[in-house]
């Protein structure tokens, strides 16, 4: 339940798609909030393997207007249900090595609970409703398409 | 009537790029999407699993299409 002290705070809510490698460092600076008495920051990062092989990096697509729209009414969403001082979500586009960060979430709150929920919701809605996609590239030169997501009609 | 259809991912690799439709007037999504699997058969399995949006809002099939209408269609989802 929000609490009226806060109703008139503006909030850091960013929804982002980029081009550019997240900087996480940056990331938490314009999260940081005085109010908050935890951050809870989930980075889904390239792993050197997918499917039994040996992946060279990623390539994400997305339809960006309509991710950063979802992106945007998740976030939203998660501060209805729970206390958040700042919220980040950035995903990528583009070519994504070995290591680097694809997607980054951020929650700041009061208490840790608020934090950790809000952050494991957003980052599962986001993975499953933004028109996001990517492909796999691996090391003996093949690609396959990601297929996170066998669902349909949501 | 024109359609642009704006497909993305592994879409592309069917349809490529983009591809222009002819339609009459009156037909919906489900028209389109028909339309678009007998054009690229390859393509039926992916198009079943796919969301339509038309103005960045997604749409359902029984929609009618408008003129010169941009129809983006998007596979499921594989981000994060």
């Amino acid at each position: 339940m929000k609490s009226t002290l806060l109703d008139t705070e503006i909030l850091t809510n960013i929804a982002q798609v980029t081009n550019e490698p997240i900087n996480l460092q940056e990331l938490l600076a314009r999260a940081e909030d005085p109010k908050a008495g935890a951050a809870v920051i989930f980075s889904g990062t390239v792993r050197n393997h997918s499917h039994g092989k040996s992946v060279s990096h990623l390539d994400y697509e997305a339809y960006i207007p309509m991710a950063e729209k979802i992106v945007k009414s998740v976030i939203e969403d998660a501060q209805k249900q729970w206390e958040l001082h700042s919220v980040i979500c950035m995903h990528r586009v583009g070519s994504v090595a070995v290591g680097e960060s694809a997607v980054v979430v951020i929650t700041c709150s009061s208490h840790r609970d608020d934090a950790y929920k809000a952050n494991r919701y957003i980052i599962d809605r986001v993975k499953h409703e933004a028109p996001i996609w990517k492909k796999e590239f691996f090391t003996d030169g093949s690609s396959e398409w990601g297929h996170n997501c066998g669902c349909f009609g949501h | 009537m024109k359609a642009t259809i704006h497909p993305f991912a592994v879409l592309k690799d069917f349809l490529g790029p983009e591809v222009s439709l002819e339609l009459e007037t009156g037909q919906s999504v489900k028209d389109v999407l028909s339309i678009l699997r007998s054009n690229y058969p390859a393509a039926s399995d992916v198009l079943n699993t796919c969301r339509v949006a038309i103005h960045e809002e997604f749409v359902s099939q029984d929609v009618q299409v408008a003129d010169n209408e941009h129809i983006y269609i998007l596979p499921p989802s594989s981000g994060g």
